[in-house]
């Protein structure tokens, strides 16, 4: 019964094919009969060749993507609901509250400085500026982002330094459900560290974390179990 | 969840033989930004026209969430009745800025009679308020006295904004809001549009073709073809993964800059 409440991820039968009207209805299944569950404090880490379909599964998870068939079951303030069958609504509150994801490419409205992107999230759930800037600057003195960058737009930074940007902008909340789409691929080992260090301190939280690492010195420094998305395939 | 702000229930619109838009059904909830894009002649602005009460449909119904009957069907309402509901709970801001302004009345007038409509008569408050709305909408006081017909036209859109949200609307219909300026006031203009809505906690629905202005600025997204709705679902989702064949040519013929 315990192991049960733990939970906060799963994912049972998950299938996904694209379907391209334009090129002659032509079908690109990309997996089917995916399941696995992620407890809280764990971290597993999506594995297979590229191409294999773990970002379109990360995506999947979090319903920027449409599934074909199966059930994607989130802990949402103490109650399980399917995103795959979820309202709009019900998926804009349970990315607003509980589920996170930090994507590849940083994707914002241009001209907000770096300061303001960072605590929009904050504000959004309505905490006041002040405190929400204060906590904005600490990550991004943590991620070394420099001082004289927060009051400008990011999109002018360097590959390096939006996709921390763009890791801050997740990380500043607390969710008690992350999906990483390979947060450390252009970073420097210290700036890497620094992203290890804050994906393990989310874990220690209590935050389950769904992530794709291809880096194995990342994988083994914040992964707790491994799902590889290749075999899952094979076997369906 | 929250109420249900505006419900659209198998709307339809023809003029004589040719179709606006057909059984079209929506919600809009309060605080959130529905967009509708579509090609041109899809019928995104008869829609619009129809949901905002400046066209009767053919068929179907709006209802609106009046403060004090609820859900009410606003083509059933008396005109007086309407003529209220558009100058307290909605703003429309058209594409063309000057169908919504009035151009013979300075700028702090045009955002002031807003206000007197709904029964401010202070005229040191009136000022005020639209001083704050101008600032808001980055149009310097200087500018305050002077007629519309001397500003750019990202000034006058901007205008008009100040004057469809001086009055907290819950609602606000935008058709094309961004169209028509160049890529650097339209930026502004998104961002200031995006800030506004969430402070306030305004609903709103926009018109436009622009994928890149619907992408940041909406919550929901329904796509137009040919007068039907076609799609329709979370905005990321829609783009990132649209499932109707003429959604994915749309979005497959964005050009990348």
């Amino acid at each position: 019964m315990e192991k049960i409440k733990d939970d906060m991820l799963r994912i049972d039968n998950l299938a996904k094919t694209f379907l391209l009207h334009n090129q002659g209805a032509k079908k690109l299944p990309v997996f089917q009969n995916i399941s696995f569950q992620v407890k809280a404090g764990e971290c597993l880490v999506l594995t297979g060749a590229s191409g294999t379909g773990k970002s379109t599964l990360l995506r999947a998870i979090y319903a920027n993507y449409l599934v074909q068939s199966g059930t994607i079951n989130i802990r949402h303030e103490n109650k399980w609901v399917d995103l795959a069958s979820a309202s709009p609504h019900e998926v804009l509150d349970i990315r607003k509250k509980t589920l996170g994801y930090v994507s590849q490419f940083l994707r914002v409205i241009p001209r907000i400085s770096t300061i303001d992107l960072v605590c929009e999230p904050l504000i959004v759930q309505g905490k006041l500026i002040k405190p929400a800037k204060a906590q904005a600057k600490k990550l991004l003195n943590k991620l070394s982002i420099p001082k004289s960058l927060w009051d400008l737009p990011p999109a002018t930074f360097s590959g390096g330094e939006q996709q921390r940007v763009n890791i801050a902008r997740t990380l500043i909340q607390d969710y008690p459900i992350l999906l990483l789409d390979e947060p450390t691929a252009s970073l420097d080992e210290k700036n890497r560290d620094a992203v290890i260090e804050l994906i393990n301190e989310a874990r220690n939280r209590g935050t389950a974390i769904v992530g794709i690492f291809h880096d194995t010195y990342v994988r083994e420094s914040v992964g707790t179990k491994m799902f590889n998305v290749e075999l899952a395939k094979k076997a369906a | 969840m929250t109420n249900v702000l505006l419900s659209s229930k198998n709307l339809s619109h023809h003029y004589g033989s040719q179709v606006g838009c057909i059984d079209v059904s929506f919600d809009i909830y309060p605080g959130e930004v529905l967009g509708v894009v579509g090609e041109s002649g899809s019928g995104k602005t008869t829609l619009l026209k129809n949901i905002s009460g400046l066209l009767q449909p053919s068929s179907g119904s709006v209802k609106f969430d009046t403060r004090v009957d609820g859900l009410k069907d606003i083509y059933l309402l008396s005109e007086p009745e309407r003529r209220l509901l558009m100058r307290t709970d909605w703003g429309v801001v058209f594409q063309n800025a000057r169908d919504g302004l009035r151009m013979n009345v300075s700028a702090g007038a045009n955002v002031g009679e807003r206000l007197m409509a709904i029964g401010a008569r202070n005229y040191r408050d009136i000022r005020n308020e639209a001083t704050d709305w101008l600032q808001n909408v980055e149009i310097g006081l200087e500018r305050m006295d002077h007629y519309p017909e001397t500003f750019s036209g990202g000034m006058l859109q901007r205008l008009q904004i100040a004057r469809n949200l001086v009055t907290k609307p819950r609602l606000v219909f935008m058709d094309e809001p961004t169209s028509g300026l160049d890529v650097s006031v339209q930026a502004r203009l998104l961002d200031l549009i995006r800030g506004l809505v969430s402070q306030l906690g305004i609903a709103c629905v926009i018109v436009s073709h622009d994928l890149g202005v619907m992408r940041l600025l909406s919550n929901r997204l329904i796509v137009m073809h040919k007068g039907r709705v076609v799609e329709k679902g979370l905005t990321d989702q829609v783009l990132d993964d649209p499932q109707h064949p003429y959604t994915q040519l749309l979005v497959s013929s964005i050009l990348p800059v």
